[in-house]
Order: structure tokens, then C-alpha cells, then sequence
């Protein structure tokens, strides 16, 4: 979205997007769903509307609910209370005792261990979903063998399940969750076994997949890069409520709570005190503690009622730091600081900068030459900078 | 919270979640409950009833005071618990000796001796005591006629009729090999880098025995110390065969005895019943508490065992396991098998030792048939239905949350620690006593019921052991592909757990054949099998038809584990 265009208060400016996209169609829709494991409360009162042909993911720390609010929607748990609507459908509502068992649902799911079973063979292990709905055999032979072409497993039809890869294993699964054609494919943690390099593979496959066969994805995961990369919307969860939800980019750039912000992407703070509050800024005084204290212009604001002299933190992501010898001019929204690490990772440099008596993070372009122990100057873009409440 | 919690639970007992399974679960536990819990139940109020002279009954405390007054009842108790104490003595420090022999020394032979201990496991009772009858009879055992000419002694030095008999049988029939079998697994599993980090932590070979070895065995060694106390203390066959002679009584060849009189006296079996039942009590919960504490170690692929070098000692070592395997295997079986074509049992200095005519005769015989016959089809029908009815309690157990699944736990382990004969006792007085259940008395179906009641613990924790390592996510796929719970069932749980299902079934048929002290009290004439057929025979002294069945007990136990061991090779059976 246009940067500039942002307003200035803590709104929520997805809200007209999410109007926009409403007009999409529906194809799942929860409604205060609430969910109890003995005394915990694992999903609090969660409603979420998913709409026909997205990738939808449910993102959030382990325990946050994700995964038991995809198990709801696949009917594996039921809720304590709450709807499930597919199109019009109602799948589940316990107060009218209304329940879909799974295997009515219309559903795929691929699993985080892939449950490959280990007595049939990948023919028969695709099959499975046509078979349990007696579908014909020349027609089960016709669609399995069309679907193993799709993911890439033509030929290994007679292999027995556990005699695969890894990557073979959820290629199988992805085969088996997507032979009967479903209208929804659920995907639990689908990428977690597979190493760095297949994990990429996998999931740039299973994208250009989804965009051909056109189904609706749920995905749940807890790794951030997964999710921004795979996906048309996220929520972010946290304690089984929707923290934020919207697309990658409005999630990465504009986060609207303190748990967004830091469960997406590095994030750097520093301690601040308002100095003015002025329309599309607010000037911020860092380092007040020890003498004069710099000003730094931030863009962005989220304390509900700001005034002068009240203690925030600015917050702004490392990539957006850009760190100077010391010897540049003095620009506005600049800190001194002095290199303590400096750690090569390959494509950049990662540079550890005391200021006073905080440490950031910041990005290096690998053509620059600093060196450890040399004085910088920060420059903190007024677009990347961010206010917050104090916690 | 407790607001909602409590809105929650009334949803759930509303019937939100009640389900047909539920139903069928409580008709499960309903079935559990008339076969097992009712007949012990009977055998409590039974003892308290008094049949007065006249022909009614009365509530009172007849049959204890009578039961008390009794000098065999009391002596039998005593028996029983001397026997089980000096068995275990001596039984108990073998069975680990060699369990650490064969699993982390350098014994030459390993596979074999460890497979010889399995053969002497799966040994019906009575034909091993038949051989060895053969060997220690007072008058003609071959080992005391070989004492007799070579020292020129009056009378041999055996007799395996007597309390020191009774032992060397219980030592020789299972008793070593069976704490062989549940403690080898325990030793095989002991990871040494448990060992190694102790010792690269400083402390000595002796330091880390104490410290590490002992404290992590300690619960496995108990549990088997227990069951093995509860297995002797069922005993029945031993007893029953060598005890009359020397009129010594252990309680349950008393209860047999008490009720096979011509007055059956019901009232005192069940009173000393009820002894044995109290008195074991406390090894029940003390098993209990164990399991309950113990937590498992798993093994992972990277484990590594540790093999100590015996040295100097090696072939003492396999001389010494290597004899004992021959003793309770080879030898006895040879003997009995010997002695069925002898013309009479165990006397070899008559002018026509050997004879075919038993064999003649006994095959002619349509008892033996009629029995080779009752045993397949209990056995079978055992077998069968176990493998269903096993799998159905470890799944409602494991993966339902059916709220009376743990009152389904208790009643599956009941059986193992109640003695088959009190067990037989009670069903006894179920299918005689209440009308509706009368017409079945006589019947093979109640022994299938007995023999299955009896395999019930051992079957429903090993289909468990393997469902609960079997992911629950490979049933959600079959769920979430379109499966309804049959369709799962079938094509999924069954042939994923296809080959401990058949490993138990086996088990189940082996158990089943061997078995006598459970259904002793049910047999009839008519639905007699070989096994107690063959007792019977013992009891009357025809040693030679007993011989004989016991050659068919031995071909329906070790021989079909033989099969099931030869095939499983295959097919991924073990048992």
C-alpha cells in the first residue's frame, strides 16, 4: 500500500481493504469458535472468513490454538462452542448438536508427519479417497495417475509409502489430499520435516499447484517466512485469538500490535519521550537520560492519545537502518554509535551498533568497508520509523 | 472460567458427543463386567450362604468357621506360600543370571540358547513333568536306576513326588525360562551410553552397577519379580499330578479337590478362594504402583549396547546355560515321547520293552480324537476371537475418550492377577447357577470364554503397545480422505496392525491349547480337550495314554509357535 496515504492514528487502515476483498466469495466462514482442553482455553471465541481460491494461513507461536482451529475446520476436534459454515453449509454447532463427521466434509489435508500409511503403496495410498467413495476403478486409475503427474511421482506407483524421501512422502500426501478434488486443502505444518533447500522447493511447487487446480488453501504454520511467502492472507494468532490479520506485505510493513510486530521479522527499540505531535509525524526525543537527547522523526504512530513529554519506544525494522562512516553530513533522524560486532552472513553484513547505553542491529551491504570499534553514523528513514506505548 | 466449564461438561453429557460408539463401548464393558467381575462376585456373597440341613439357605458365617476347623484348608494356604517363597528364591537369581548372560556378556551361541529358552517358554506343562516323571520316580526313574546300579544304593536319591520335586519341577517347567523371557528385553534395551557416562563422569564398573545399572533395571526386575510371584502362586498342573500321592495340597489342587468330591463342598472353595484372593492383594497394587511410577526409556537407532568380555569364563558360562536348555527342553520331551512306545511307563528291565500297541490303541480311541478335536476348536475359536475382541478393548482403551475406558484398563489386567482356577470356579457357579446361561454349560463356548479371559491381558497389551505407537494422524488421513470408521478400521488400523494380530492370536491358540487350570473346573465329558485330557490320564496313572496326549499338546503348542515363527520370518510375525 501507498506509504504516504497512511493516516495518521492508530486505526486499523486494513479495514477498508478487507471491505474490498469481502466481496469475494465466502467459502468457510467460523463464527465464534471456542475451544477448551480441560481448563485451558486454547481457541477464544474466533471468527475468520476465508474466501473461495485464497491461500489463508493461520500463523502464530506454538500453543497459540492454530493448529486445533484447523483440526476444528476438518471436524478431527469439535468445538465447545461456535459455527463452522462451508458456503451455506453448516458443518458444526454444538448448541444445535449439529456435527459433520470428517470423512463427509469434502476435505484434503496433508499432515506435518505426512501419516503416509505404511501397507499400501503410493497407487494405492492416493487411491484411497476415490476408493472410500467407491469411485470405479478405471476412473480411480484414470485421476490417480493424472494427480501423481501433477505433483511430479510418475512411475512410482508400486513404491511401497515408507521407501520415499521426504519430499516424496508430502508429494504423495499433497497426491492423496487433492485426488478426490476438494474444495478446501488444509495443510498442518506441511513444509516442517523437509530440509532448508526442499522446504523452498516445496513450497514454490505447491503454490504454482494451487494457482493451476485453483482450490482454497488453509495453511498452519509458525515459521513467519513460510507464511509471508506462501500466502494471499494471514492471521496472526496469539492465546487462540486473531491477532492481526491481512497480507504479508501490510503484516510486515504496518503491524498493529506490539505481538505482530515483534513475532514478524527482526525488530529494533529504542526508548524515547515525545517531544511534538504534528500531522503525518510525530518527533520523538532518544537518549534524553544522558545531556541534550536527538530527535528523530517517526511516521508512524501507535499510542492512542500522545502528548508531549510521554515515555514510547520507536521501533523500526534492521533492513531499514542505514549505517554511515562517520564522516557524512549531519542529516535529520541520524544517532551516533560505535561498531561492536561486526558479523559477516554472506550476502550482507550484520552490524551490532551501541548507542549510549542500547544496542541495535543493523544491515551492511557487504561493499562497504567499517571496521569493529569504528564510530557510525545510524540513519533512521522517518517512513520505517514507528511509535509505541511504552510496555 | 468455571462459568464456561461447567456450561461445557453439561454440553458434553447433553449428548453432544454421545455417540453409537459410545453404546457399543458400554456394551463392551457390560460383556467385560458378567464374565469376569460377576463370577468372582458370586464366589464373594456364595461364601457367606449356608445350606442348612433342610435345603434352605441362609446368610451366615458357616462356611468360614467350618473352612477354618478344616486342617487340610489352613495347611494348603501354608503350602501354597512355601512353595511360591522357595520357588522364587531359587528360580528368580537363575532367571537374571542367564537373562545378563545371554544379552550383554560373550556367550558363545547366543541365538541358540536364547532360542531354546523360547522353546522351554511355549512347553505345555504336562508333558515336560511327564518326562521327567520318566527320570525321578522313586521306584523305576531312570535316574535313580542309574544311581541304584552304579552305586549299588537300595532305593535312588530322587523322588519327584515330594515337596523338593515339586520344585525341581516348577524350576525346570517355565520357571527359569519365563523370567528369562521378560527380563532379556529389559537387559537388551539397557542403553550403554548410559553406562559410558557414568564412567566417563568417574565412577568405576562397580560405581556405575550401583548407580546407574541397578536404579534403571530396578522396575523391570520388580515387575517380573511380581508377576512371577503371582504365575507360581496359580500353579495348578505340578500340583495336581505330584501333590496326591504325598497327599500335599497347595490351595488351588484343595479348591479342585473340594469340589470334585462326591459331596461337592462349594461352601469352603469359595471361602479359601476368597483367602487366596485377600492375601494377594497387596502384589496387585504393589504391581500397580509400579507400573504406574515406572517411565520407559525409549531406545533410539543410535543406541549402542555394551558387551562385557566373560574371558576365562566363556565356556563355563555356555556349558552351564547350554545343559539347562537341554533339561528343560530336549530331555523331558525325549522322554515322554520314549515312553509312549514303552510297554509300561518307565520299566525298561522287562522282557519286551518296546511296544506300538499303545499307539494302536490310542488312535482307535475316539476320546483322543473327540479331544484333539475340542482343543482345535477351542483354541481356534480362542484365537479368532481374541484377535478381534483384543483389538477392539486396546483400541477403546487407547484412542477413544470413552469416560469408562480406564474401568475397561482394570477389568482387561484383572485376569492376570487372578488365579485360573478361583476364575474357573466362579464361572462355574455362573453357568450352573443362573438359568439363562445354564444351557451353555458343557459346551466348548464357555471354555473358549475361559481360555479367552485368560489370554485377555497379555493380547490386549501388546495390540497397545503397538496401536499407541501407530500415529493417530494415520487415521485422521483415512478420515479427512472420505473414511468413515469402518472403512478406517478395515483398511487401515487392521493391516497396519495385521502382524501383531497375528502374533497374538498364535499366543492366544498356544495358551488356550496348554491351558488347564482355568477350565479345569468347566470340563465335561464332551467338550474335554487334549490337555486335560492328558491330565486325567496322569491323575488315573495311565502314564502311556498320557504320554500320548501329551506328544498332540506338545505338536498344538511348540509346534504351531514353530509354524508361526517359520512363517512370521516372512511376514513380520514374532512371537
Amino acid at each position: 500500500m501507498n506509504m504516504s496515504e497512511a493516516i495518521f492514528k492508530p486505526s486499523t487502515p486494513y479495514d477498508e481493504r478487507i471491505k474490498a476483498e469481502a466481496k469475494k466469495k465466502d467459502i468457510l466462514r467460523l463464527e465464534q469458535i471456542t475451544k477448551h482442553f480441560g481448563n485451558n482455553k486454547v481457541v477464544d471465541a474466533l471468527s475468520l472468513n476465508i474466501q473461495e481460491g485464497e491461500i489463508f494461513t493461520l500463523l502464530g507461536p506454538s500453543g497459540c490454538g492454530k493448529t486445533t482451529t484447523l483440526r476444528q475446520i476438518a471436524g478431527l476436534e469439535q468445538p465447545d462452542s461456535g459455527k463452522i459454515y462451508f458456503r451455506d453449509t453448516l458443518l458444526v454447532s454444538p448448541s444445535e448438536k449439529i456435527n459433520m463427521p470428517t470423512h463427509k466434509r469434502k476435505m484434503g489435508m496433508v499432515f506435518q508427519s505426512y501419516a503416509i500409511w505404511p501397507h499400501l503403496n503410493v497407487f494405492e495410498t492416493v487411491a484411497y479417497p476415490l476408493r472410500a467413495r467407491n469411485v470405479k476403478n478405471a476412473e480411480v486409475k484414470r485421476r490417480v495417475m493424472e494427480i501423481l503427474e501433477l505433483v511430479g511421482l510418475s512411475g512410482k506407483e508400486d513404491r511401497a509409502g515408507p521407501a520415499l524421501s521426504g519430499g516424496q512422502q508430502q508429494r504423495v500426501a499433497v497426491a492423496r489430499a487433492l485426488v478426490y478434488e476438494p474444495d478446501i486443502l488444509l495443510l498442518d505444518e506441511p513444509f516442517s520435516n523437509l530440509d532448508v533447500k526442499l522446504r523452498e522447493q516445496m513450497r514454490v511447487e505447491l503454490k504454482l499447484l494451487q494457482r493451476r487446480i485453483g482450490v482454497t488453501v488453509i495453511l498452519v504454520t509458525h515459521d513467519q517466512m513460510e507464511a509471508l511467502s506462501f500466502s494471499d492472507r494471514i492471521a496472526i494468532m496469539n492465546q487462540g485469538k486473531i491477532e492481526q490479520l491481512g497480507t504479508p506485505k501490510q503484516l510486515y510493513e504496518r503491524p498493529q500490535t506490539v505481538f505482530a510486530r515483534d513475532f514478524i521479522g527482526k525488530n529494533i527499540t529504542l526508548e524515547a519521550e515525545i517531544e511534538s505531535v504534528e500531522r503525518g509525524a510525530v518527533k520523538v526525543i532518544v537518549g534524553k537520560g544522558k545531556g541534550q537527547g536527538t530527535v528523530l522523526c517517526a511516521r508512524h504512530n501507535y499510542v492512542t492519545q500522545p502528548s508531549k513529554g510521554q515515555k514510547v519506544v520507536v521501533s523500526i525494522r534492521p533492513e531499514d537502518i542505514v549505517v554511515h562512516a562517520s564522516d557524512g553530513e549531519a542529516d535529520p533522524n541520524v544517532l551516533e554509535g560505535e561498531i561492536d560486532a561486526l558479523l559477516f552472513i554472506g550476502d550482507r553484513y550484520e552490524c551490532h551498533i551501541k548507542i549510549g547505553d542500547e544496542a541495535i542491529l543493523g544491515y551492511v551491504p557487504r561493499n562497504q568497508n567499517l571496521e569493529e570499534g569504528s564510530n557510525v553514523r545510524i540513519h533512521f528513514p522517518l517512513e520505517g520509523l514507528s511509535v509505541w506505548p511504552k510496555s | 472460567m468455571a462459568k464456561v466449564i461447567a456450561e461445557q461438561s453439561r454440553l458434553t453429557s447433553r449428548g453432544f458427543k454421545v455417540e453409537a460408539g459410545a453404546i457399543f463401548y458400554t456394551l463392551i464393558l457390560a460383556i467385560l463386567l458378567v464374565v469376569i467381575v460377576y463370577p468372582l462376585g458370586l464366589l464373594v456373597i456364595n461364601s457367606f450362604i449356608v445350606t442348612l440341613p433342610d435345603g434352605t439357605e441362609q446368610i451366615g458365617f458357616g462356611n468360614w468357621t467350618i473352612a477354618w476347623a478344616q486342617p487340610g484348608l489352613v495347611e494348603s494356604i501354608y503350602n501354597t506360600f512355601n512353595m511360591v517363597i522357595v520357588t522364587t528364591v531359587i528360580v528368580f537369581p537363575v532367571g537374571i543370571l542367564f537373562a545378563w548372560l545371554l544379552t550383554r556378556t560373550d556367550i558363545p551361541g547366543k541365538e541358540y540358547l536364547d532360542f531354546f529358552m523360547w522353546i522351554a517358554f511355549f512347553l505345555p506343562t504336562l508333558p515336560v513333568l511327564m518326562g521327567w516323571i520318566l527320570l525321578m520316580d522313586p521306584d523305576f526313574g531312570l535316574v535313580n536306576q542309574m544311581f541304584i546300579d552304579w552305586f549299588g544304593l537300595q532305593k535312588g536319591p530322587f523322588d519327584i513326588y515330594s515337596f523338593w520335586g515339586i520344585i525341581w519341577a516348577h524350576i525346570v517347567i517355565r520357571g527359569v525360562a519365563a523370567k528369562y523371557i521378560f527380563l532379556a528385553p529389559a537387559f537388551r534395551n539397557l542403553d550403554s551410553s548410559l553406562e559410558e557416562a557414568s564412567r566417563i563422569s568417574g565412577r568405576s564398573t562397580l560405581g556405575t552397577l550401583l548407580r546407574i545399572v541397578v536404579p534403571v533395571m530396578t522396575p523391570a526386575i520388580l515387575i517380573t519379580l511380581i508377576i512371577s510371584l503371582i504365575h507360581t502362586l496359580e500353579s495348578f498342573e505340578i500340583e495336581r499330578v505330584l501333590g496326591p500321592p504325598i497327599d500335599f495340597f497347595v490351595f488351588s489342587t484343595k479348591i479342585y479337590q473340594l469340589i470334585a468330591e462326591v459331596n461337592p463342598q462349594f461352601g469352603m472353595a469359595t471361602v479359601l478362594s476368597l483367602v487366596i484372593l485377600v492375601c494377594m492383594l497387596p502384589l496387585i497394587f504393589l504391581q500397580q504402583y509400579i507400573n504406574s511410577k515406572r517411565s520407559f526409556v525409549t531406545v533410539t537407532s543410535h543406541f549402542k549396547r555394551n558387551i562385557v568380555r566373560l574371558g576365562a569364563m566363556k565356556w563355563p558360562a555356555f556349558i552351564l546355560v547350554f545343559g539347562f536348555c537341554m533339561l528343560v527342553t530336549v530331555v523331558p520331551i525325549t522322554f515322554m515321547v520314549l515312553g509312549t512306545f514303552m510297554s509300561m511307563f518307565g520299566f525298561f528291565d522287562i522282557e519286551s520293552v518296546w511296544t506300538m500297541d499303545h499307539w494302536k490303541r490310542v488312535l482307535q480311541d475316539p476320546i483322543l480324537i473327540k479331544s484333539i478335536w475340542n482343543t482345535v476348536k477351542m483354541a481356534g475359536g480362542a484365537a479368532l476371537i481374541g484377535m478381534l475382541l483384543y483389538t477392539l478393548l486396546a483400541y477403546i482403551s487407547v484412542r477413544t475418550r470413552y469416560r469408562a475406558r480406564g474401568m475397561i484398563d482394570f477389568l482387561t489386567w484383572l485376569p492376570a492377577a487372578i488365579p485360573g482356577i478361583i476364575l474357573g470356579l466362579g464361572m462355574l457357579w455362573m453357568f450352573l447357577g443362573v438359568p439363562f446361561f445354564r444351557p451353555l454349560y458343557g459346551t466348548i463356548f464357555i471354555l473358549i470364554l475361559a481360555v479367552l479371559i485368560n489370554s485377555m491381558t497379555t493380547g490386549v497389551q501388546l495390540i497397545k503397545t503397538n496401536m499407541v505407537q501407530l500415529g493417530k494422524e494415520l487415521e485422521e488421513a483415512s478420515s479427512v480422505s472420505g473414511g468413515s470408521w469402518l472403512y478406517t478400521f478395515r483398511r487401515v488400523i487392521l493391516p497396519i496392525l495385521a502382524p501383531v494380530l497375528l502374533s497374538v492370536g498364535t499366543l492366544t491358540f498356544i495358551a488356550a491349547s496348554r491351558n488347564v487350570a482355568n477350565i479345569a473346573m468347566l470340563v465335561t465329558g464332551e467338550n474335554r480337550p487334549i490337555a486335560m485330557l492328558q491330565l486325567d490320564y496322569m491323575a488315573d496313572g495311565s502314564y502311556e495314554a498320557a504320554a500320548i496326549s501329551g506328544v498332540f499338546v506338545v505338536i498344538m503348542t511348540i509346534g504351531v509357535a514353530f509354524i508361526a515363527r517359520w512363517i512370521g520370518k516372512r511376514i513380520g510375525i514374532h512371537i
